[in-house]
């Protein structure tokens, strides 16, 4: 009995609507290191085609001198997910991105645990007295 | 003569204003001629004309931000600059864009008419003040605030807190008509405020641009999609006694509890089934360990099973656009609201 003064809903992504959960992608790389050439290369080739299919997504893309390249996504609950793609191709990048492009910005450790969130009842019912066939001799 | 005698001051002062620089320190301070504005700390018009800025226009491009969120939420609007109408606040100072006031009016409408039509048919027998609860709690300003900044409006709207110079254009706070001992009640703008009135200006550019057929794929995707508990509206102190005044409103036998069961009842975790019944139809019925626990949940089960009684199919009459579904819409029928409980 929830007896506060405003009543707040709940949300159901995916019920009505799909509220896409990432929000930004964040691209880190070097201009002068090694390791970022793959970045570099994805960069020429498959981020703008990735960019045009995800509209959704709030893309950028910033030098960080001599260090690792780096992927970083943001999701709408404010959490962060990297993922450092250093001396990695373009194709292997890709993966990756889109690894970060299909999450949430939950932990997914704790999914394991607990597969199903629901607000809903289960769908078999949880026991009652009333749904009970008393043992007759 | 007190008059005159004031006014003489008033002459006197103003020949010491042209030669005194120290204006704030004259034993004359409160028949000064300094507005009030120069009192405040944080005063806007100071700052403003300090940073004077060239071009206007550079403050009202488009951000990333607000692309994203118009593809996220799938709003599909002729022109972009009406999006950035409707996410900007009336306290935002930088804008040449008209007041997304029009636009936030319509949406409030809007979503008050989608909504309550949604309610009014889905729950037939619901009482008016629970009505009233489920439609706040759908599209009131907490429920659009939280539903904002699930969807990342945080980022897009603009606006600025309360200042002197918002207070001087838009209040009678700084004129003369306000008497000076009577506080003058400021609504604070916070965030939140601004995230729910942003939303609900969408809601009025889709309706005003797209069409209210957007306006109500707009909400019925992404507001009625939420979910409020029903059975949180109807809040019951004495489910017995609601029970007892609706039979009579209905014209039917009183109610009676009547024990259909138990189980355990000397034990530590006893179970007693009770149902209430009208004559020979039984209206609810509830469990507990106690009896009188398991005839008032009972009681509280027959008001649930009456007020909040649910409509699974239904056509709603907003839908009925064309000349073939004006012809085939069969309207659903009208229940009996309650003005109170």
């Amino acid at each position: 009995m929830n007896k506060a003064k405003y009543l707040v809903s709940k949300p159901k992504n995916g019920v009505g609507g799909f509220v896409f959960q990432c929000r930004k992608i964040e691209f880190n790389y070097c201009e002068r290191s090694g390791s970022s050439r793959g970045m570099i290369e994805y960069f020429k080739t498959r981020l703008i085609p990735f960019a045009k299919r995800n509209p959704q997504i709030e893309i950028i893309v910033t030098p960080r001198p001599s260090k690792h390249p780096l992927v970083r996504g943001t999701y709408l609950n404010e959490m962060q997910k990297d993922i450092c793609v250093k001396n990695l191709d373009p194709k292997e990048i890709d993966e990756y991105v889109q690894l970060i492009r299909d999450n949430t910005g939950y932990k997914a450790k704790a999914r394991f645990k607990k597969p199903v969130i629901s607000t809903t009842p289960s769908v078999r019912g949880i026991w009652s007295p009333f749904n009970t066939r008393p043992h007759v001799i | 003569m007190t008059l005159s005698l004031l006014t003489r001051f008033f002459k006197k002062n103003n020949e010491f204003n042209k030669f005194n620089k120290f204006n704030k320190f004259n034993k004359f301070e409160q028949f000064s001629l300094v507005s009030r504005q120069d009192f405040n700390r944080n005063n806007r018009n100071y700052v403003k004309i300090s940073k004077k800025k060239i071009n206007d226009n550079e403050d009202d491009t488009i951000s990333p931000q607000l692309y994203a969120l118009a593809a996220r939420l799938n709003i599909r609007v002729s022109h972009p600059k009406l999006l950035l109408q409707a996410v900007t606040h009336k306290t935002y100072d930088n804008s040449i864009l008209p007041s997304s006031e029009g636009f936030r009016v319509l949406g409030n409408h809007a979503l008050g008419l989608y909504v309550t039509e949604y309610l009014h048919i889905k729950y037939p027998l619901i009482p008016l003040p629970c009505l009233q609860k489920a439609l706040t709690g759908y599209c009131g300003h907490v429920s659009l605030a939280t539903f904002g900044q699930e969807v990342g409006l945080q980022h897009v709207v603009r606006w600025q807190p309360i200042t002197d110079e918002y207070l001087y254009k838009h209040s009678k706070i700084y004129s003369n008509m306000v008497p000076e001992d009577k506080p003058v009640k400021i609504k604070q703008v916070t965030i939140a405020n601004v995230i729910a009135e942003s939303i609900q200006s969408i809601v009025g550019v889709l309706y005003k641009d797209s069409g209210p057929e957007s306006a109500q794929k707009f909400i019925h995707d992404h507001i009625l999609s939420r979910e409020v508990k029903i059975q949180d509206t109807l809040h019951l102190e004495d489910p017995q006694k609601e029970l007892f005044a609706l039979m009579r409103r209905k014209e039917r036998a009183s109610p009676i509890a009547r024990l259909k069961g138990e189980s355990g009842a000397l034990s530590s975790n006893p179970v007693f089934v009770v149902g209430v019944y009208s004559d020979i139809d039984q209206l609810g019925e509830g469990y507990g360990s106690s009896k009188r626990m398991a005839e008032f949940r009972a009681f509280r089960d027959a008001l649930h099973q009456y007020y909040l009684k649910e409509v699974k199919d239904f056509t709603l009459p907003s839908s009925v656009n064309s000349p073939e579904a004006y012809a085939n819409f069969k309207p659903t029928e009208i229940g009996d609201t309650t003005p109170k409980l």
